[in-house]
C-alpha cells in the first residue's frame, strides 16, 4: 500500500458544486466508498443560507477534506463564484481542509472517457453504479442543465482530487 | 484530523439499495418511515430486532452497517481484555487459565 492509499483511506471528503438554488454534493470515504448524494435546495438568495445548510452537513459527517470549484478557472456566472468564495471562507475559519479543482483538472482526470458533461458522467456511474438511476438524460442544446448533473460534478472534482 | 467512522451507515446502504425509507419501514413492520429516518440520522437506536431486521433487508452485516458503534465497542473491549489479561497472567498456571488467556489474546488478536 502505497502513502497516497494510506493517506486517502484516512479522508472523508465532502464535495460541494452550488447551483443558483441549492447545491450538489456527495461525501466519499477513502478513495472508492460513495457515502452519500443528493442534491439540496436553498431558497433563500443569500450566501448564510447556503453555509447553514452545509453546516449541516458538515456536522453530521464531519469531513476533514472540502472540495469546491476552483473560482480562477471557471467559466461560471458572478453569483455561483460568489457561493463558492462564501463555502471556502466558511471551511477555512471552521479549519477544514480545502482543495479547490477546475475543470481543466476533471477533464485531465477523466480524458480516457472523454470531455464532456455528459461523458465524464457516464464514467463516474460505471465507478459508482448507486449513481446510475440519478443520471440525468442527455441534454440537447435548447435543454437546461438537469439539477442532477451537479452530484456528478461534485464526484468529478471529488475524484480528480483524490486522484 | 483522523478519520473515524461515522455511527451508522444505514442511509448508505438503503440508498444503495434503491429502496425508500417508507419501503424499508414496510418491509420492518413499521407503519411509516420516520422510524428508518431516526435510525438514520442516529436520533434512536434501533433495538435488536430491528437492527438484525436491517441487516436482513439491505444484505450488510450489523457490524458494517452500525461502523462506528462496532468501532467503539472493539476498542472498549480491547482495553477490558488487556486488564483482565494482566490480572490473569498473575494468577497460577492451571489449563482453564490458559484456555482463558488464549481467549482473550484471541480478541486482541482479532481484526476489528
Amino acid at each position: 500500500m502505497s502513502m497516497t492509499d494510506r493517506i486517502n483511506k484516512e479522508l472523508r471528503t465532502f464535495a460541494i458544486d452550488p447551483t443558483s438554488n441549492g447545491f450538489g454534493f456527495v461525501v466519499i470515504e477513502g478513495n472508492d466508498q460513495l457515502i452519500e448524494w443528493g442534491v439540496a435546495k436553498v431558497w433563500s438568495s443569500g450566501n448564510e443560507a447556503l453555509v447553514a445548510r452545509v453546516e449541516t452537513f458538515v456536522d453530521r459527517y464531519r469531513p476533514n477534506l472540502i472540495v469546491l470549484e476552483d473560482v480562477n478557472e471557471t467559466r461560471r456566472g458572478k453569483r455561483a463564484r460568489n457561493r463558492i468564495v462564501a463555502l471556502a471562507r466558511y471551511a477555512l475559519s471552521k479549519g477544514f481542509a480545502i482543495r479547490m479543482v477546475s475543470r481543466r483538472q476533471v477533464r485531465e482526470t477523466f480524458r480516457d472517457y472523454g470531455l464532456t458533461k455528459f461523458e465524464i458522467a457516464m464514467a463516474i456511474t460505471n465507478i459508482f453504479p448507486e449513481l446510475a438511476p440519478r443520471m440525468p438524460r442527455y441534454r440537447k442544446p435548447w435543454m437546461s442543465e438537469d439539477p442532477r448533473m451537479n452530484i456528478f460534478d461534485a464526484v468529478s472534482f471529488a475524484l480528480a482530487c483524490l486522484s | 484530523m483522523s478519520h473515524t467512522p461515522l455511527t451508522n451507515y444505514l442511509r448508505t446502504h438503503r440508498r444503495r439499495t434503491g429502496l425508500s425509507q417508507s419501503d424499508v419501514a414496510a418491509l420492518l413492520g413499521a407503519r411509516s418511515g420516520a422510524l428508518v429516518s431516526r435510525h438514520e440520522t442516529g436520533e434512536r437506536r434501533p433495538v435488536l430486532r430491528t437492527a438484525i431486521a436491517y441487516e436482513i433487508v439491505l444484505g450488510i452485516s450489523i457490524r458494517r452497517i452500525y461502523a462506528g458503534i462496532h468501532s467503539k465497542l472493539a476498542t472498549n473491549v480491547r482495553v477490558r481484555a488487556t486488564r483482565m489479561l494482566v490480572r490473569l497472567e498473575e494468577r497460577p498456571r492451571t489449563a482453564l487459565r490458559d484456555q482463558k488467556m488464549a481467549s482473550i489474546r484471541r480478541i486482541l488478536e482479532a481484526d476489528m
